[in-house]
């Protein structure tokens, strides 16, 4: 059992509130990532799990143990942090046995423990080095290590690979996800990278301001995003939100002058005048079709951008803001030229005038 | 850094050599003194008169000079070097011993009093020791420690200042996520001090040991109330009571003691050598990168 629970959290720094009424469950070797803009409150609500921060009010629990006043070492966590922690007197291999050291672990336990550590981690070669001998990534490794090494039930990381270059945030992330697959330990994890939270997430908790927005598999929240925050922050580059308002005959006009107005979803009750917000991804967007029987929206591209296995457009259209579309590597458009881009209907996500979704998977019935 | 790219190398000449001109003439301005200093001890009284401001003086008379300090009462400077040894070691040691944690404490928890207690570090740091000499004196005297070693290294342990270079090295250099690891790996509050802050304070505790050697050492004042008799004396004390006491820097030659100004002028090098010595040591340590690797970077 490592269960983590938060109930009825809230915290405040003097008279700002950073974390407002979280209620979550975490399950055991479950893999939650955390998500959420810049100061949403992140990596407080993990600090709180940690016991580095004391919650304001509610009660956290850590395999069905109320942990809210423990001590962080009586937690049964380990963390591992943006900036590595390291401690720079200290040898990788001191660095690893150090929890075992303050716990008293006679010393041939120690020693087999932070060398399977170091296994694992391919530290092996690096262990009698101080951490000013390494590399970013192998210091990375020697704070997993030193996290490893501990058995906890729960694994906190706090963006921990923000500090690395792309290729070896890929490679680390591999080793987490495999980390997490050989020892099966409940993880939390905050990142700010989408890609991250979509391939290690089992569940993606998504914050702003304090409260959680959505709990969901990524692609549930890919799918099915239950407001504007969630369908604008999850998914890169984000998804096309335009303004429009609703009028007789069960349709979206928007404000421009080209283009067709959008169909409502059959289950939206949405009443004429109301102002709702249609969403489009990216790549629900085809450029050069024909306004006819498919919602269609005209505008003139702005730039385009090549990545080699796909471009995208930017796309405007009088009276919405820049819309960003995806095209196949191999589509051939001209900055400049006018297109028209079409969706289907069952691609639009509809947001109520309170940012609330309007489940859209009911649209038009089939 | 692409330091003065783009521009004429004239430009670049003249900036130069005006950058040059200006430390030159700052450092001849200011070592001057000094120069005048190292070569005056090697000089007789007549010679410190009469011959030009930088003649060369000899080492004979650097000896003879040396020796008419040195004699005085069975070299009584010695003992009095002897006693400022031990007033600053133990005052150096003390203040480490109760500044260092007492900053780190402020740096790094935050608890009741944080910042009232900050502000009167703040205070009793620029209050000007010689403020205090007095009540000190009377409180050392009520303690029947005037006169003694103990009561000078308990006058000279208080050093607010120490506190204080404390507590912004451990704001500064300490990194949080240090002590918060240290912490979930299950050390104490007392081990995280002990097994990892402290082996990350060699810079700290050379800026504060010199520091506070050297407000000991050269402690006039407070050595001045506290002592009188004349074996406890510090050097300092020893030295200006010797000097003023044999009328070496009046101009009527009044006493038969040979303290004349060639010995005044050792007896201040002498007062300045250890510092000197202190510094260079202790500067070694003062010096970046025992923190590297910690974090990022
Ligand atoms: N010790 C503190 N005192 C006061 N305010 C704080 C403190 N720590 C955090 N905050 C505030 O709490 C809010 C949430 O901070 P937190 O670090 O949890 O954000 P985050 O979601 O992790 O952001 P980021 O993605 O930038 O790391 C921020 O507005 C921050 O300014
Ligand atoms: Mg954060």
């Amino acid at each position: 059992m490592s269960t983590v629970q938060f109930t009825g959290i809230n915290k405040s720094f003097g008279t700002v509130d950073v974390i407002r009424g979280i209620d979550l469950v975490i399950e055991t070797g479950e893999f939650v990532v955390f998500v959420g803009p810049s100061g949403s409150g992140k990596s407080t609500l993990l600090r709180m799990v940690a016991g580095l921060e004391e919650v304001s009010s509610g009660t956290i629990s850590i395999g069905g143990e109320d942990v809210t006043d423990a001590e962080p070492s009586e937690r049964g966590i380990a963390m591992v942090f943006q900036s590595y922690a390291l401690y720079p007197h200290k040898t990788v291999y001191e660095n690893i046995a150090f929890n075992l050291r303050l716990h008293k672990v006679p010393r041939l336990e120690l020693d087999r423990r932070v060398r399977e550590a170091a296994a694992i981690l391919q530290l092996t070669d690096y262990l009698s080095r101080k951490p000013n001998q390494l590399s970013g990534g192998q210091r990375q490794r020697v704070a997993i290590g030193r996290a490893i090494v501990r058995e906890p039930q729960v694994f906190l990381f706090d963006e921990p690979l923000s500090n690395l270059d792309a290729a070896l945030r890929v490679e680390m992330r591999l080793q987490i996800e495999k980390l997490h697959r050989d020892i099966g330990a409940t993880m939390i994890y905050v990142t700010h990278d989408q890609v991250e939270a979509m391939t290690l997430a089992d569940r993606i908790v998504a914050f702003d301001d304090g409260r959680v927005q959505q709990i969901g598999s990524p692609l549930e929240l890919y799918r099915k995003p239950s407001n504007l925050f969630v369908a604008g922050f999850i998914g890169s580059p984000r998804m096309n939100l335009l303004p429009g308002i609703v009028e007789a005959g069960g349709l979206v006009r928007l404000p421009t002058g080209e283009g067709t107005p959008v169909p409502l979803p059959a289950a939206a009750t949405q009443p004429v005048g109301e102002e709702v917000t249609i969403g489009l991804r990216p790549e629900a967007l085809h450029l050069g079709g024909e306004v006819g029987s498919e919602p269609a929206l005209t505008g003139e591209i702005l730039s385009l951008e090549q990545l080699g296995n796909l471009s995208y457009a930017h796309i405007l259209c009088d009276g919405l803001p820049p819309m960003i579309a995806q095209l196949p590597a191999t589509a051939a458009f001209a900055r400049g030229s006018n297109v028209t881009a079409t969706f289907s209907s069952g691609d639009v996500h509809l947001f109520d005038g309170a940012s609330q979704a309007v489940d859209h998977q009911s649209t038009q019935g089939g | 850094m692409a330091r003065s790219t783009g521009k004429h190398p004239l430009q670049r000449f003249t900036n130069t050599t005006v950058m040059w001109v200006i430390l030159g003439a700052a450092f001849v301005f200011y070592m001057t003194p000094i120069v005048w200093l190292l070569l005056a001890a090697f000089r007789t009284e007549s010679e410190l008169f009469s011959a030009s401001a930088f003649h060369i003086g000899s080492v004979d008379s650097l000896l003879a000079t040396w020796n008419n300090l040195a004699t005085y009462n069975d070299f009584l400077i010695g003992e009095w070097a002897f006693n400022s040894a031990v007033y600053s070691v133990g005052g150096v040691s003390l203040s480490l011993v109760a500044a260092v944690p007492a900053g780190y404490v402020l740096a790094i928890y935050d608890f009741p009093f944080r910042r009232l207690i900050l502000v009167l570090t703040l205070i009793a740091m620029i209050t000007p020791n010689t403020v205090v000499a007095l009540p000190i004196y009377l409180q050392m005297q009520a303690l029947g420690l005037t006169n003694s070693y103990l009561g000078m290294i308990l006058a000279t342990a208080f050093f607010p200042f120490g506190v204080y270079l404390a507590f912004i090295y451990y704001v500064t250099s300490l990194p949080r996520a240090l002590v918060e690891s240290a912490r979930i790996d299950g050390a104490t509050r007392f081990e995280v001090f002990l097994k990892i802050a402290l082996p990350l304070s060699g810079p700290l505790i050379a800026l504060v040991g010199f520091f506070s050697f050297l407000a000991n050492w050269s402690n006039y004042f407070l050595a001045f109330v506290l002592l009188t008799r004349d074996e406890l004396y510090s050097l300092p004390i020893g030295l200006a009571v010797l000097i003023s006491s044999s009328g070496a820097l009046g101009n009527d030659v009044a006493s038969d003691i040979p303290i004349n100004r060639p010995e005044a002028i050792v007896a201040a090098l002498l007062v300045i050598l250890p510092v000197l010595l202190i510094f260079l040591v202790s500067q070694r340590y003062v010096r970046a990168g025992l923190l590297s690797g910690a974090e990022k970077g």
